[in-house]
């Protein structure tokens, strides 16, 4: 039995993430986002009589690499299609994509749900353009923006492995991170350059045949992927159990009211009349090229975050965090070739830096540098100053370029009446002298002086002078100097 | 400076221009003027851009006169195929449906309301590169559909020779421009025979290329993977000439070739002693190509090639020989199902370009639509003329589902089975020489009703383009004029294996010089 | 050209209406009759490609004798704004116009 009585739930997602290129798939227009409508727009990309497309070679250099870190086939020969529609953001009236031989098939993707692997099988990757934006409500027309129109575009088709919301939301989280940190796709689901549809359909228990599939479109929230699949799931469920069928159709999700609403009925579906795209010679890939792409991939997050838990000692959740990003995880790394404790760098970064980074696509906003994070952990490490003054350290130098260890001398910061910093000085000449410690123990008071001159020395004279010797009472007079 | 300059080759007449002796402006107001006084009767040109024509030319003066090199059409008056678009100026495939909306409500459509591209197509670039003066875009069949210039939106262009009948099409204005002396060089486009059919027709040479040797970009597409520019002249030099300044890889046109262009024009005055010149005896055969449905009486056009055709391309035949060719018998056994293959493949393409024509970025637009789904069909279904709505028709049967395996994949295999025709029939030979046309040009109107009969009438150049090999037409001698007929020009068509153009034009200047046919030019009435 | 024999069509007029409306085609009624028969007679003809043996003969998409050279991701200059609308019947809002829809994805 699942969740769903005597029935289960087969779910598939389909993906379109943009390339991140400059320029379109077919022209030399740039691609872009937010600018003024059709600022970015040629003969070809308006689909103006006469014009014809061109391939961009960054395109499929990312649509490779794409492929090969998700473990695809890759197809050495592949060949573009049309896909013939009359819709208003398709100024020609059909989409240059691939039909039957797409550029990868067979991947996978490793997904972890609530302890569980599972293996998510890709069915195919395959290159096409993205469509202009259509406004709507201005008076009684709509408008057409062609800026986007001709973007490239690889659209990712999962086998219907998945069986539930959260398992759903789960392989998208982990495809677009691997898009990200391959630097194929920037993860911005609010820009819509990572988009996805889900095919849900319900079968009885034991049935290797497909159920009747609906199309949820454009569910761009994790938050809400998981919820609109389920409660998809659970209305075909409902229309089953009481004898009625699943429709094939296409629906929206209303995150407000928890339905999913009809888009369009698709019992009959439309007839695209794919025919291979004349104008665009077939795609030949050479070993060596999908070699140089292969070799220069760079470590996939989650192997980053199993290596990261394994040889540093981090905990999953540290992992999770510093490991989720690109842009942070290399920063991670770049921090922890100046200072290697892994755990204490971090600990750190988690508690400190990460509250005030932003991320937008592909990039984060860091208000330190590696370098100025691992000056702090060394000044504390050296007892400069303590693990509490760090906080206020790393306070004062964000978003500045000084040097911290020039803050804390500026600031005088050091062991200001800090009790535990002093401690932590006193502890290590008393440890350095111990044939004065002893001395002092058997009597020999005057040498007070002496670690009070160690500690001034230690501390540029920076330390407060009765708090010294406070300290250095307490412990010289409690025995053991350890 | 004597009109008859016009009448010279482009190498000449850019001779003439180039060592100063005779203005580009000069040419180019005579030109304009024999337009004027000549093309009301014939129709070849749909706008004449007058205005930008002399300054074109007078850029090409003061360029000579600044001392600086001029380009290989140094001053050449040449027309545009109206498929082509031309930066800024009217540009309208022959179609109503490319016509901004009239303010005054005419209902004449009017080419100068003609869609104007942000863009020039490369092959209108190279020209200009070279210095030659585009005096105005020449008429056609509506989105190059046609063999007759009748599927013009516009008004029909007439024959030289005989004004009651056709020129042949898709590209008839252009050959009638350069028949008819109102321009020394003219580009078209060929699919199926849209060059060398109106070649044929109108007694001038026509070049369509080997696919992909000349770019596409900017050429208002039909069938992506059939249409070709090439060039009309009144002899082979110059359309050589022409050949040569507009081939080559074009980095917009990701079809295009990137070998090196060859030296055309070079090659005419090369001696073809010993060419292997391969002639399919089938297509002399009655009924060639003319198998239709069962029980169904085929009309007069399909029954084969007209006796005094059939005459006039022997006789240049056995000029061949008599030049030391070798003439041998050759098969192409799968040509014969050329029509079929050529309707289905070419509607398909054709239906899906066609659908960029919608009423919303150019063009026309059609009024009170409510609805988007009624602006899209009104707008189509009165802005494509009825051949072009028939061909979508049918393309889009063919790619549907439940029929593309029938149709187009088979067609798709059969055109397979006819490249290998001639790649076969090339081991053996260089050349093979052919007619282009069944019949002289035929009267106007006599076919406009019967779309079967006009398809089979391609039947002996469309082997041609679904082989994507090159292929031209060259004047033979024209038929005796008998019961009241003029005497009306007939073409021989030379076909080589792929980018052979040069081999081709070689053997078509070598005929070329001992042609009845040489030197010959209608007589065209002036206003 | 005399009418193809009964029974022997091998498109309906249903069909081609269909096919004319999948085409965005808005053809008066008469002109739907004309073409059913024009199809119907060039269909016809066109399945004489059935007596082909095409067994193991692979299709030809593609004529050109080279594989393409891809284009370098540099940008080029896109076309002026007003320069993108010139030509167009309709526009509002600096985007082409066209009477309002409601988007089905």
């Amino acid at each position: 039995m699942t969740a769903y009585g005597a029935y289960e739930p087969v779910i598939g997602l389909e993906v379109h993430a943009q390339l991140l290129t400059r320029t379109k798939a077919f022209c030399g227009c740039a691609t872009s986002f937010g600018d003024p409508p059709n600022t970015h727009t040629c003969p070809v990309c308006l689909g103006l009589p006469g014009a014809l497309p061109v391939l961009n070679a960054e395109a499929v250099a990312l649509a490779v690499r794409a492929a090969l870190a998700l473990g695809c086939s890759l197809q050495m020969r592949s060949v573009f299609a049309r896909k013939n529609y009359f819709y208003p953001d398709l100024p020609k009236g059909y989409q240059i994509s691939q039909y039957d031989l797409p550029l990868a098939l067979s991947g996978v993707l490793d997904v972890e749900v609530e302890g569980t692997p599972r293996r998510v099988g890709i069915r195919r990757i395959h290159m096409e353009e993205d469509a202009g934006k259509n406004l709507h409500g201005i008076g009684d027309e709509s408008v057409v923006d062609l800026n986007r129109a001709g973007t490239p575009l690889i659209e990712i088709v999962s086998e219907p492995d998945l069986r539930s919301g959260a398992e759903a939301a789960e392989y998208l989280r982990r495809l677009r991170e691997v898009l990200m940190f391959t630097g194929v796709n920037d993860g911005n689901l609010e820009q819509g350059s990572f988009r996805c549809d889900a095919n849900v359909s319900i079968r009885k228990l034991g049935e290797t045949r497909l159920g009747t599939r609906v199309e949820l479109k454009n569910i761009n929230s994790f938050k809400f992927v998981a919820d609109a699949i389920d409660v998809e799931i659970r209305r075909q469920v409902n229309l089953v159990e009481r004898g009625d069928r699943v429709r094939q159709q296409t629906r929206g999700y209303s995150a407000e009211k928890r339905e999913s609403y009809l888009l369009r009925d698709k019992e009959s579906e439309s007839d695209y009349r794919y025919f291979p795209e004349p104008d665009l010679p077939p795609l030949v890939l050479e070993e060596a090229y999908v070699e140089s792409i292969r070799s220069a991939l760079p470590e996939l997050p989650v192997a980053k975050r199993a290596r990261w838990a394994l040889e540093l000692g981090l905990t999953t959740y540290a992992t999770g965090v510093l490991g989720g990003h690109p842009a942070i995880a290399r920063f991670f790394d770049e921090a922890r070739a100046l200072y290697p404790d892994a755990v204490k760098l971090a600990n750190f970064v988690q508690s400190e830096v990460l509250r005030d980074v932003t991320t937008t696509g592909l990039t984060a906003s860091f208000p330190v540098t590696p370098a100025q994070v691992a000056e702090i952990l060394r000044l504390v490490d050296a007892g400069t100053i303590s693990g509490k003054q760090a906080k206020e350290l790393y306070a004062a130098v964000a978003g500045t370029d000084h040097a911290p260890a020039d803050v804390v001398r500026e600031r005088g910061m050091a062991v200001l009446g800090d009790a535990s910093a002093i401690e932590t000085i006193a502890r290590s000449v008393m440890e350095a002298n111990p044939k004065q410690v002893a001395s002092y123990r058997a009597g020999k008071t005057a040498l007070l002086g002496f670690f009070v001159g160690q500690i001034m020395k230690q501390t540029k004279g920076s330390a407060d002078p009765a708090m010294v010797n406070a300290v250095l009472v307490r412990l010289l007079g409690e025995g053991s100097g350890a | 400076m004597d009109a008859t300059v016009l009448d010279r080759s482009i190498p000449e007449l850019a001779g003439l221009v180039t060592r100063g002796e005779v203005s580009a402006e000069e040419v180019t107001k005579a030109c304009l003027d024999r337009i004027t006084r000549r093309d009301g009767a014939l129709g070849a040109f749909l706008t004449v851009q007058a205005e930008e024509a002399l300054q074109a030319a007078r850029a090409v003066d003061q360029k000579r006169a600044r001392g600086e090199a001029l380009g290989p059409l140094a001053g050449v008056p040449i027309g545009i195929k109206d498929a082509l678009c031309t930066r800024d100026a009217p540009t309208t495939a022959g179609s109503r449906i490319l016509l901004r909306p009239s303010s005054t409500g005419e209902a004449t459509p009017d080419p100068r309301r003609g869609f104007r591209p942000p863009y020039d197509a490369t092959v209108v670039a190279r020209l200009r590169e070279a210095d030659a003066v585009l005096v105005g875009k020449t008429n056609m069949d509506e989105f190059a559909m046609g063999s007759s210039n009748e599927n013009s939106a516009f008004f029909p262009a007439k024959n030289p020779w005989d004004p009651s009948r056709i020129p042949g099409g898709s590209s008839g204005g252009s050959a009638v421009a350069v028949a008819a002396g109102l321009a020394l060089g003219a580009l078209g486009s060929d699919t199926g025979g849209s060059i060398r059919q109106p070649a044929a027709l109108t007694g001038t040479v026509g070049i369509k290329p080997t696919y992909g040797r000349v770019s596409r970009y900017g050429l208002i597409a039909f069938a992506s993977s059939l249409d070709q520019v090439g060039p009309f002249a009144a002899d082979v030099r110059s359309a050589a000439r022409l050949l040569g300044v507009i081939a080559g890889r074009d980095p917009h046109d990701q079809t295009s070739l990137g070998a090196p262009v060859a030296a055309y024009e070079e090659a005419c005055g090369r001696d073809v002693r010993g060419m292997r010149i391969g002639v399919p005896e089938e297509y002399f055969a009655k009924g060639f190509g003319a198998k239709g449905a069962e029980g169904d009486p085929m009309p007069q056009a399909s029954t084969g090639i007209q006796p005094a055709v059939e005459k006039s391309v022997r006789e240049a035949l056995a000029g061949l020989a008599s030049l030391g060719c070798e003439l041998r018998p050759v098969r192409l056994p799968h040509t014969r199902y050329a029509v079929a293959t050529y309707y289905v493949l070419a509607t398909a393409e054709a239906s899906s370009n066609l659908s960029r024509y919608d009423g919303v970025r150019f063009g026309a637009r059609a009024e009170g639509a409510e609805s988007l789904g009624a602006l899209y069909a009104k707008t189509r279904g009165e802005g494509f003329g009825r051949e072009v709505a028939r061909r979508i028709v049918l393309g889009t049967y063919v790619l549907s589902s439940g029929y593309y395996d029938a149709y187009y994949l088979r067609a798709q295999r059969v055109r397979t089975l006819i490249r290998r025709d001639f790649e076969e029939a090339f081991r053996e030979v260089d050349v093979i020489a052919a007619p282009v046309s069944p019949t002289v040009a035929f009267p106007l109107g006599e076919r406009v009703d019967d779309p079967l009969a006009m398809y089979l009438a391609d039947i002996y150049t469309l082997p041609a383009s679904l082989a994507g090999v090159p292929a031209l037409s060259v004047p033979c001698a024209p038929t005796p004029a008998e019961n009241g007929v003029p005497s009306l020009p007939v073409g021989l068509q030379l076909v080589g294996p792929p980018l052979e153009e040069a081999r081709l034009c070689a053997l078509a200047a070598a005929w070329e010089g001992i042609s009845p046919a040489r030197g010959l030019r209608p007589k065209v009435s002036e206003a | 050209m005399p009418p193809a024999p009964e029974g022997s069509a091998p498109i309906a007029e249903d069909e081609v209406r269909s096919l004319a409306r999948l085409a965005n085609l808005d053809l008066p009624d008469a002109e739907i009759r004309r073409l059913t028969g024009d199809l119907g007679r060039i269909l016809a003809y066109v399945r004489q490609l059935e007596e082909l043996d095409v067994t193991g003969i692979e299709p030809t998409a593609y004529v050109a004798i080279e594989r393409a050279e891809l284009r370098a991701d540099e940008p080029h200059e896109s076309l002026p704004h007003e320069i993108a609308l010139r030509e167009a019947p309709r526009t509002s809002m600096d985007g082409f116009a066209v009477p309002g829809f409601v988007e089905e994805d």
